[in-house]
């Protein structure tokens, strides 16, 4: 269910900014854009879908634990 | 680029709404309880020698932003790495507060609705706030900062049966360490995240006085900060407000006119999803135009969008359960210090000895 | 084209994303809870539980209609949840006014358990009454009628609040304070304690002095006639009536109390703790007995009498509680820890002996402002 709203903000924001970057020949934003949407989609999805994303809390926790 | 200007008044309350901001629902580190005010006036104290590098840093070099002056103290390459720590911060930031204010819907609540989308609404509602630029962010400060207050004042109020000022004894029951620690707490959280509307410095038109921008919205900060303090306290006693994860929220909860006025702590939560929408766009402008700096790209608005993403996704995969939540604000102090003190000291340093050589 | 379309599909989803119906719950769906009874099940494991809850189905605009539902469980939440295998709708229990505990439950389980599970829901306020049921289960105080209002939760409620002004008879801790006198040290709760009687041939419910707790267990009750002495000695008294007896056998004036100040001090010398209590009360002369003018030699002469009363009264039942009790219930632990931390803890672990030798000393002085409508 969840997922449906994600796939379809996903491709509302895909429709109304990337395209027009790209027919305006904004090439060097579009491509970060792109590069953004795709990375942060594929790690909301495994979220949902309920697969363990390792976070960087405990990476930070780690490190500043060790140094006190 | 065009220009966008703000008064200083506009800025104060932004930065008002800002140190405000998860206290409405949070209270202040309740740690010490009945001493917490003393930490907060310690932490005040602390804060004002910072907030004058900030300012001086601004004043050295007028109408520019952090990022650009970075660039003209320290080198394309190290004003680079220090832009992607300062994003990271950001983005962290904005990633903790959406995840808070998404808690608290969650628990107290929104219990059914999945947490995805109370994500999703909030930021979707950010980006539109910070989409609109700087210009409608000062205005839109400026009204959030008179609701909050004007709620603020009534529910002291209107609490004022509820206090009980033995609340407050025995004072200074605790020892020197623990209360500096308490104050080191609340110094960086929320105070010194000031350091992020450095990022938006080239708003702030020329005639403005930064000291004293800086000076007044941290200490109009601390005196509200002092006053939902003091509320808490003595409304809830000290074992509740130590274990209460909102006291605010509970202490609103009891207020009780004449039988009448019950049940406002809905009328409440106005508050904090104000407070809250400012911070999370205040966070989005300072990661986006540092990300607009790293990749040279003409316009920060166009990576509101995909920042705003990459902060929903943090605040998703940061942390399992509200307890890692809380447990991290002890830590978040020392974490940030590279952030609010070390680099804008660097900065400062730098600045000061390239303005002794002109 | 497409782009209106797209535009319109934009605003219809934004629409339903951000107005909150994924958590929508309308009147119809949720059953509202007004009053719950805690007992001990009958295998003595668990926990039985009378939930009062407005009966919706007899839309009647003059009369509230309750209902009992009842259900076991081994934990508190548990029973709360088991109750739904009996109803239609989810319990809401935003609107509880009061917990009725039974005297069983509350002399074995501490109270503190019920506190935990309450607080911790995000649904419940903070600002609900508990007492204890002096009757056999906690059920009976929920099956009484009362011509006032059908619903008992909320008889209870204004009963309990209502009483600092009015009878001084109960003292009123809502669930918030419970929370905090539990773990404060080592002052111990009271409750008020709730009675059936019999009222024009109808089961009523009636407050009937307080529950004494040591440790969050219920220890025992006191009476009625002595609960108010301990509301003087604990500053709770804001209103109610002192009957007091000049020339007679039996007490046959009374004084209305229009406020009351209660101030508590100690001093500790040769490891001897001695508390000052200090009662300053006004009061108007509501009925003098004998139809006759009050002379004005006499107002100080009362005034004595009642002081006298209130000192002998106070004494005695802060002696009797810790003597047969050994509960603090006036609070003297959390006034030492908030004068002298240090004092306290040096005094904490020895608490419970201390408590029984402490000296009290009460002075009261009575005022009468004035004798209400005639002389």
């Amino acid at each position: 269910m969840e997922f449906i709203v994600i796939v379809i903000v996903y491709f509302l924001i895909i429709f109304f900014d990337l395209i027009p970057m790209f027919k305006k020949k904004q090439i060097k934003e579009a491509i970060i854009y792109s590069v953004i949407i795709i990375f942060t989609f594929i790690i909301i999805t495994l979220k949902i879908g309920g697969i363990n994303v390792p976070s960087p809390y405990k990476l930070i926790k780690n490190i500043i634990t060790s140094i006190t | 680029m065009p220009k966008e200007i703000i008064s200083s008044r506009q800025i104060i309350a932004s930065i008002i709404a800002f140190i405000v901001g998860n206290s409405v629902i949070l209270g202040v580190n309740s740690e010490l309880a009945q001493d917490s005010w003393i930490a907060l006036i310690i932490a005040t104290i602390l804060i004002i020698p910072l907030i004058l590098i900030y300012a001086r840093i601004i004043k050295l070099y007028p109408g520019k932003d952090f990022c650009q002056i970075v660039e003209l103290l320290l080198g394309k390459i190290l004003s680079k790495i220090i832009i992607i720590l300062f994003i990271w911060y950001a983005m962290h930031l904005g990633a903790l507060v959406l995840k808070f204010f998404s808690e608290f819907t969650k628990i107290s609540a929104l219990f059914n609705t999945p947490e995805i989308i109370i994500l999703m609404t909030m930021t979707i509602v950010t980006v539109y706030l910070s989409k609109s630029g700087i210009e409608v962010l000062g205005r839109w400060s400026i009204i959030v900062c008179t609701i909050i207050c004007f709620l603020l004042i009534l529910t002291i109020i209107f609490s004022i049966p509820n206090m009980d000022f033995n609340n407050f004894f025995p004072i200074m029951n605790h020892d020197l360490k623990e209360i500096l620690k308490s104050s080191f707490d609340i110094f960086s959280f929320p105070f010194a995240e000031i350091v992020l509307f450095l990022s938006m410095a080239s708003s702030y038109s020329q005639k403005n006085n930064p000291y004293k921008i800086y000076l007044y919205g941290c200490l109009l900060g601390s005196i509200f900060l002092l006053s939902v303090i003091i509320r808490n306290v003595s409304i809830l006693g000290v074992p509740l407000v130590k274990s209460e994860y909102f006291p605010s929220y509970t202490a609103t909860r009891l207020i009780n006119i004449g039988d009448f006025l019950t049940r406002i702590e809905g009328t409440i939560t106005i508050n904090f999803i104000f407070v809250g929408l400012t911070k999370t766009a205040v966070c989005l402008i300072a990661a986006s135009k540092g990300f607009t700096f790293l990749f040279n790209l003409k316009d920060y608005k166009i990576m509101i969008i995909p920042i705003s993403l990459l902060i929903l996704m943090l605040a998703t995969i940061m942390y399992n359960n509200v307890i890692e939540m809380f447990e991290f604000i002890p830590i978040y102090s020392i974490y940030a210090i590279p952030f609010q003190i070390i680099i804008p000291i660097i900065v400062w340093i730098v600045a000061e000895i390239k303005n002794k050589k002109e | 084209m497409i782009k209106k379309i797209i535009t319109i599909i934009y605003l219809l989803f934004f629409s339903l994303l951000l107005s909150g119906c994924w958590d929508y719950t309308s009147l119809d769906e949720i059953t509202i809870v007004s009053g719950m009874a805690i007992d001990q099940s009958e295998d003595k494991k668990g926990y039985h539980v009378s939930l009062e809850i407005f009966d919706t189905t007899e839309s009647n605009k003059e009369k509230i209609k309750t209902a009992i539902i009842e259900s076991n469980g081994i934990t508190l939440f548990d029973a709360i949840r088991n109750a739904k295998k009996k109803i239609t709708n989810k319990l809401y229990f935003a609107n509880i006014a009061v917990i009725i505990v039974s005297e069983q439950v509350a002399k074995e389980k501490n109270i503190g358990e019920i506190i935990d599970w309450y607080l911790r829901d995000a649904e419940h306020r903070e600002t609900l009454s508990f007492v204890i049921s002096k009757e056999k289960t906690a059920k009976d105080l929920l099956n009484t009628k009362s011509s006032t209002n059908n619903a008992i939760g909320l008889l209870i409620k204004e009963i309990v609040t209502e009483d600092q002004t009015v009878t001084i008879s109960v003292i009123h801790n809502e669930a918030y304070k419970i929370y905090n006198i539990l773990n404060q040290k080592k002052e111990s709760l009271v409750l008020p304690a709730f009675r059936v009687t019999t009222n024009n041939n109808e089961k009523a419910v009636e407050a009937d002095g307080l529950a004494i707790f040591k440790n969050g267990k219920l220890i025992d009750f006191i009476d009625d006639d002595k609960s108010k002495y301990i509301l003087f000695a604990n500053n709770k008294v804001k209103g109610g009536i002192l009957t007091i007896k000049k020339d007679n056998n039996i007490d046959n004036i009374s004084l209305e109390i229009t406020n009351s100040k209660t101030k508590t001090s100690f001093t500790y010398k040769n490891n001897q703790l001695k508390f000052f209590i200090n009662i300053k009360t006004n009061v108007i002369v509501g009925e003098y007995g004998i139809n006759d003018e009050i002379p004005y030699k006499q107002i100080t002469k009362l005034e004595k009498i009642a002081a006298n009363k209130l000192n002998k009264e106070v004494t005695e039942i802060i002696k009797y509680v810790q003597e047969k009790y050994n509960s603090d219930i006036f609070g003297f632990s959390t006034i030492i820890y908030r004068k002298d931390p240090k004092l306290w803890k040096k005094l904490k672990k020895d608490w419970d002996k201390i408590f029984k030798n402490i000296e009290v000393e009460v002075k009261s002085e009575v005022k009468i402002i004035n004798t209400s409508y005639i002389k």
